[in-house]
Parts: C-alpha cells; sequence; structure tokens
C-alpha cells in the first residue's frame, strides 16, 4: 500500500512534494520531510519503490492514533466532550473490519500520520496535530490520492457519528436533539440558544 | 385472478402512487371493486422514518430493499451556455465536472404512496395558460382538458387531503377556498420575504398537503421540517394518507404489494383482458378486470408499455402514435445555498411553505417561452441538522470548528426554482437492449439534455435566486447545484402525452388508450407540457379522478 501511484518518472523530491503537497513544504521542513522520506521507504535519488508496503499498524497503535486523530477534529470544551470521549475513533474501527478495504486505508493514513515528522501523531502536540491534519484539510477536493481519501472519510465519520450524539449539541441555536416528535413548534420566532 | 372473495374485478390499477391510489379510492366510492398492485412494500410511518432518533440526519428518506426501480440513465453532454450555472460547494468544489451532465438520479419510491411519501406536500393547480402551450406559444403541445374541467377535480382532491393555502388564487381562479388556512410562515422565510419585497417580488403562502389544523382524525403538522425523510404524524398528504386508508376503510378494494406487473394481455375487440404479474416469491399470476389503469409514473409506464409488444402491437401497446416513451420531461432546477449573518434557525418549519409565482406564467420572461417559481430550499438542500453543517458548509476541524458549529447552525438559508422543460427529440424513455432487472426484464433508459431555451430560463431562475438570497442579508453562498450539468428528477413527465389527435397522442383527455378502450393511464406522463415549476401530485390526483369518473359512468 502506498499514497500515490505516480512515481515512476519524476524525481523523487519533486514526487514527495505532489504526493504530500504543501504539508512537506511548510509543515515538515527539509529536516522533516528527510525524515518522512526515510519512513517511507522513499530515499532521495532512489526513484520508485516498487517494493513500499506499509504495515499494519498495531490495533493498539492504531487505535491510539486515530483517537488522536478524531480529537483533534473534534476537540472537547466547556460545553460537550470531545470525539474520542465519545468513542467516535472506535466507532470508525468497527465499521471498518479487519481485512477490508476501509481497515486497510486506516492502516495506511494512520501510519502515514505516524510516520510524517518521525513521531507517533497522538504523541504531537495539539497545534502540530491540528497543523498536520489541515495540511491534509487542504489537499483539493479533487485530489484521489489515499491520504487525501483516508482524510476524508475520518474526517466524514467523525462528523457523522460525533454530531448525532446528543452530548455534542449543547450551545445549538433551537435544536437540542431529533426534530420529532416535539417538532418546531415556534418556528416562525427567532431561535433561542440552547445551553 | 378473476375475483375469489371480491368477485369480478372492475378495475385493476398498476401502481400506489399519487395516481393510482386517488383512482382507487374515487372508484372504491363509486361502488366499484378494485385490484392495486403496488411492485414495493408499504412504509410503516412511526417505525421507518425514525425521526425521533439520535442519527436520523444521517438518513434520508428509507430505502430498503425493493424501495426503488432500477434505471439506466444516459447522460448528456453539457449544452455550450452554460458558463455561471455550474454546481460547486465551498467544501467540496465542483460538483458535477466533466463534458457531460453528472447523473444524480431519478428520485422516487416504489411502494404504497409512490413518491408522495416523500414530498414536501406541495399542492399545487396548474396555471391556466401553461396547459395551452402550443395554441399559446408555439411550444410542446396542448393539454386536451381545460383549466374549468379540471377545477372540480382539484377541489375534490383538496378536500380528500386537506390541502392548506392562501385566500388569494392568484392566476389559479378558484370555486371555493381551501380547505384549510396557510400555514404560518417559519422565521427563515419571514427573513426570505424581506428579500423577495426588496426585488418587488409576491412571497404568497405556498399550498401544501400539510394539515395546518386537524382534519379528518389527522393532527396538524408540528413543523419538524423533515418532510422529505418521511412524515411520522400523518399531517402530510402522502397517497396512502390521504386516499389509501380512506379507500381501504370502505371497502371493495385489494391492496397487493410486492407485486410487479409484467406485461399486459390484450384480447379481440381492442380490449386489454388483464395483466400479468410476479409476486414477492416469483411466483407468476395473471389478474383480469373489465378496465385497465396504469399509474406506475413517467417511467415504468412507458417501459410497461413497450415490455408488453405482441404480434398485434409489435411497437407496444398503445404506441400506435409511436409517442410511448417520448417527450420526456424532467426536473428543470436551480438551487443556491449561503450563509445568513444572523441566527434565523433556518432548520424549522414547513420546507417550502412560500413561494414566488411572479415568473410562473409561460410568457413572464422576456425572450423564452416558459416559467418558473421560486421557493425555499433549505430544507431541499439537506442543511436541516448539524452533520450537514459539518460536512458541507464548514470546513476543517478543530475547536474553532466546533465554535462555529453553534454559531452557524440554522443561518443556511437556501432557495430553489423549477422551471419548466419543454419536450425534445433528445429527451425520451426507452427500454434498454442490455440491462435487466431481477425478474430478467430489460430496464428502462432514460436519456434527457435539456434544450437552449430550458438553459436560457435557467439562467433567469439562477440569476433571480442569488439575487433573491443576497437581498434577504445572505452574504456568502456555499453551495449551488442545476440541471445544466447536474440530472436530480423529481418530477417527470410526458411520456405518455395526452392529447386529441390518437396520431400525436396516446391518450384522450380522459386518459384513455385512443385504440384500446378499457385501458387508460393516471400518472404525470400523461402530461403533455411540465408546467412553469408546479409540483404535480395534485394535477396528477385530479386527472385521476377525472378518469375515475369515467370509468364509473360506463365509457
Amino acid at each position: 500500500m502506498r499514497f500515490q501511484p505516480d512515481f515512476e518518472t519524476i524525481p523523487i523530491a519533486e514526487s514527495a512534494r505532489r504526493v504530500f503537497g504543501r504539508l512537506v513544504d511548510a509543515l515538515i521542513g527539509r529536516r522533516n520531510a528527510m525524515r518522512l522520506l526515510a519512513a517511507s521507504g522513499l530515499g532521495l535519488g532512489a526513484g520508485l519503490a516498487p517494493s513500499l508496503r506499509v504495515a499494519t499498524a498495531s490495533e493498539a497503535a492504531l487505535e491510539a492514533t486515530l483517537k488522536a486523530v478524531v480529537d483533534t477534529l473534534v476537540p472537547a470544551d466547556r460545553l460537550s466532550p470531545s470525539a474520542g470521549d465519545l468513542g467516535i475513533h472506535l466507532e470508525i474501527l468497527a465499521s471498518a473490519p479487519v481485512g477490508s478495504a476501509a481497515r486497510t486505508r486506516l492502516d495506511a493514513g494512520c501510519r502515514w500520520l505516524d510516520d510524517a515528522v518521525g513521531v507517533p501523531f497522538a504523541a504531537l502536540g495539539d497545534e502540530e496535530r491540528a497543523a498536520l491534519l489541515s495540511r491534509l484539510d487542504g489537499l483539493p477536493p479533487d485530489d484521489k490520492s489515499d491520504v487525501a481519501h483516508f482524510f476524508r472519510d475520518v474526517r466524514r465519520g467523525t462528523m457523522r457519528r460525533y454530531y448525532a450524539r446528543p452530548e455534542a449539541i449543547a450551545g445549538f441555536a433551537s435544536f437540542d436533539g431529533p426534530p420529532q416528535p416535539v417538532g418546531y413548534p415556534k418556528h416562525d420566532r427567532p431561535p433561542t440558544r440552547i445551553e | 385472478m378473476t375475483g375469489g372473495p371480491m368477485g369480478e374485478i372492475d378495475a385493476v390499477i398498476v401502481g400506489a402512487g399519487a395516481g393510482g391510489l386517488a383512482a382507487a379510492w374515487r372508484l372504491v366510492q363509486g361502488g366499484a371493486k378494485v385490484l392495486v398492485l403496488e411492485a414495493g412494500a408499504g412504509f410503516d410511518p412511526l417505525e421507518d422514518y425514525g425521526l425521533d432518533l439520535p442519527d436520523w440526519e444521517t438518513h434520508g428518506f428509507p430505502e430498503p430493499p425493493g424501495s426503488r426501480w432500477p434505471y439506466v440513465a444516459i447522460s448528456a453532454e453539457k449544452a455550450e451556455s452554460g458558463a455561471g450555472l455550474e454546481s460547486w460547494s465551498k467544501v467540496f468544489g465542483a460538483i458535477a465536472p466533466g463534458p457531460r451532465r453528472r447523473t444524480f438520479g431519478y428520485s422516487h419510491v416504489r411502494g404504497v404512496g409512490g413518491s408522495t411519501l416523500h414530498f414536501t406536500g406541495e399542492a399545487h393547480r396548474m396555471h391556466p395558460d401553461a396547459i395551452q402551450m402550443a395554441s399559446r406559444f408555439g411550444v410542446a403541445a396542448d393539454w386536451p382538458v381545460s383549466y374549468a374541467e379540471l377545477e372540480p377535480f382539484y377541489v375534490a382532491a383538496e378536500r380528500q387531503i386537506g390541502v392548506a393555502g392562501p385566500a388569494d388564487p392568484g392566476a389559479r381562479w378558484r370555486s371555493e377556498p381551501f380547505p384549510l388556512p396557510a400555514h404560518a410562515r417559519s422565521y427563515a422565510s419571514q427573513v426570505l420575504g424581506r428579500g423577495a419585497a426588496a426585488l418587488g417580488l409576491g412571497w404568497q403562502e405556498n399550498s401544501l398537503a400539510v394539515l395546518s389544523a386537524p382534519y379528518n382524525g389527522r393532527p396538524p403538522c408540528n413543523y419538524c421540517g423533515n418532510c422529505l425523510r418521511g412524515c411520522p404524524l400523518g399531517d402530510k398528504g402522502s397517497a396512502d394518507v390521504a386516499f389509501a386508508a380512506d379507500a381501504l376503510r370502505r371497502g371493495g378494494i385489494a391492496l397487493l404489494t410486492r407485486c410487479q406487473v409484467l406485461r399486459l394481455e390484450t384480447g379481440s375487440g381492442d380490449r386489454i383482458t388483464g395483466v400479468v404479474f410476479a409476486d414477492s416469491k416469483g411466483a407468476v399470476h395473471a389478474a383480469r378486470g373489465r378496465t385497465i389503469i396504469l399509474a406506475g409514473g413517467a417511467i415504468q409506464t412507458p417501459r410497461l408499455l413497450l415490455m408488453s409488444a405482441n404480434s398485434g402491437s409489435p411497437d407496444g401497446i398503445a404506441n400506435e402514435s409511436g409517442q410511448v416513451g417520448r417527450n420526456f420531461m424532467e426536473t428543470l432546477f436551480w438551487s443556491s445555498v449561503g450563509l445568513h449573518p444572523d441566527p434565523i434557525g433556518s432548520h424549522r418549519g414547513h420546507p417550502s411553505d412560500s413561494i414566488v409565482w411572479d415568473f410562473n406564467a409561460p410568457d413572464a420572461l422576456d425572450g423564452t417561452v416558459g416559467g418558473f417559481r421560486i421557493s425555499p430550499g433549505t430544507a431541499e438542500a439537506g442543511f436541516l441538522g448539524p452533520i450537514a453543517y459539518a460536512e458541507r458548509a464548514i470546513p476543517g476541524g478543530g475547536a474553532g470548528h466546533k465554535q462555529a458549529m453553534r454559531d452557524t447552525f440554522g443561518r443556511a438559508l437556501g432557495l430553489g426554482a423549477i422551471g419548466e422543460y419543454l419536450p425534445n427529440a433528445q429527451s425520451y424513455v426507452d427500454l434498454d437492449t442490455e440491462e435487466k432487472d431481477s425478474l430478467g426484464l430489460p430496464l428502462p433508459r432514460i436519456r434527457s439534455a435539456p434544450g437552449d431555451a430550458d438553459i436560457a430560463r435557467l439562467h433567469v431562475m439562477a440569476t433571480t435566486v442569488r439575487a433573491m438570497l443576497e437581498a434577504s442579508g445572505v452574504t456568502e453562498l456555499i453551495e449551488e447545484f442545476g440541471s445544466w450539468d447536474s440530472i436530480s428528477a423529481s418530477h417527470v413527465f410526458g411520456t405518455c402525452r395526452m392529447g386529441t389527435d390518437p396520431d400525436h397522442a396516446v391518450v384522450d383527455g380522459h386518459g384513455r388508450s385512443f385504440r384500446w378502450k378499457n385501458l387508460y393511464i393516471a400518472d404525470a406522463s400523461v402530461f403533455p407540457s411540465s408546467g412553469g415549476g408546479e409540483s404535480p401530485s395534485l394535477t396528477i390526483q385530479a386527472l385521476a379522478l377525472r378518469t375515475a369518473d369515467r370509468v364509473l359512468a360506463g365509457h
């Protein structure tokens, strides 16, 4: 498994920039880019690395990384818990059985995050995690690379699960849960915030 | 099956949607014995719609196996004059890139109630001028029935449903008021009304098959906003609630679900003797009736007629004119969604409680024949719960995203327009030569390509919608979606056109085949023109009641 299929004809440094976009360029910097490339098996000047494979992360490491991802996407604050507090990462894992394409993508994406700066993602500080994910979020919407798919899938899975939980919606205006059975009898008046 | 406990069957109705159930109700009222064959199942509103569950927003209208028809859609190339009509999203970018229109599908439900199960409940009469498009404007075809002839049947359907509407009928004169008063407008619709006023547009209460007060034992709407996901209360007058329940109470009707009609059987004297259908276990049966009424909609009705070709009708039943499947008309639509700077709680209220009719008349636009209407589009765009905001309105994540969710929720404001779609030679339904359904029958194949006049109209629709949103205070658009590059059809028409000339139409003004004297059609396939954005269910039902009266009269 690798994240980008088109390494064949372009120099590795350029290909790395294409693969990881501004992520490598701005976030990681040259030193970390070296570590990233080394971790990914793509040494400078190595060209295509046909034997590149991302090993399946151990279940515990995978869970820890994924929890850090969902917590970064939806952290706790004074009104509501984080996505990890609600076990959203476990729901995502449960939705991707071992051996499925979805699990393979999760494995590879988390491994990529763990390897990106040479420190496991879960061990990074909040700002570093956020910066790393924001770079993935900045990939173009039509980016079809695996890492882009991974991020979109996890973000979507996190948001869909988190905001389906009653604990998530504290502080929303005129919304405190499913639309039935009460409906919105005061629909013709300005909304009021529910704390 | 020729009788059994029911005795001799007066009418076999194929399809339990808007038209089929309205016809069945009227026939039963008139003492007829009716067999309704529905390919889908029934839905249990309290069990199936799930609007009281925490994960309600992750589901649309339920889609259990067999609740949608399979079909093939051939996407056409985009018209050249579409600059400014691209579908796009702030989060996802271009929605339909590439040279061809993207197919989002023919939105429908196969089940008791048909597509009224997931409609918002708009109950519109046709504009009187929009049914005379050929004689008045030289396009499409005239309806062989006048507004005055339809009006009593509109009244009957509205009474049975409990339609709520405004006192002012506008261009659609009425012989009596709506059964119920119009609904109070949502706060978000009041905001849109300020935009309409700023542009000098009328912003009238919409006429809705949704109860504004208790009616015939049904409760009023509680404005949850999720009609598109199915109404668990029964205040929405979907065909199962408004017509089937009463017909079943009266008796004289058998409604068989999961029974797909395979073909029509013909006999001597230009009569249809019955239908052959398969039940849920695949067992094949025959049902005979004095009258056969097809009500499968503008895709399945022509499919069934074409599939029933035999040596005496090699081009299909009732296709002597060659018009079965032709003249397909899809839904010409435009939708823009933006964010309003103020909290307006736009997830609340009926999804389409107001409407601009100013452009609805066929001659309302300069240089383009055919009209359109404008109505709220927030619910149609799906901004009814936090997940939609998280996915489509607010990019990224983190603490800022979380707070933005609280600050932004309820501020999405959508506005949509639906317009006339003129029939053209490139838009039609036929049988696919390769793709089959689970019973081995050919799938219907839909081809649709809006013409130059439709694209010109779409430009006006988009421009007007954007202007009205801006005038309503919207400062940032986040999503737009339209027919130039996307097919997403919920209202489809025209494939068994009615008319007065057997050489150019499939059925007459009562929905009866010109050749087959006991074969009728009671669905939107008979519409010779689409109208200027009117939702079709009420007109389908009015026509079906008129057809039923003709059957009862023994013609």
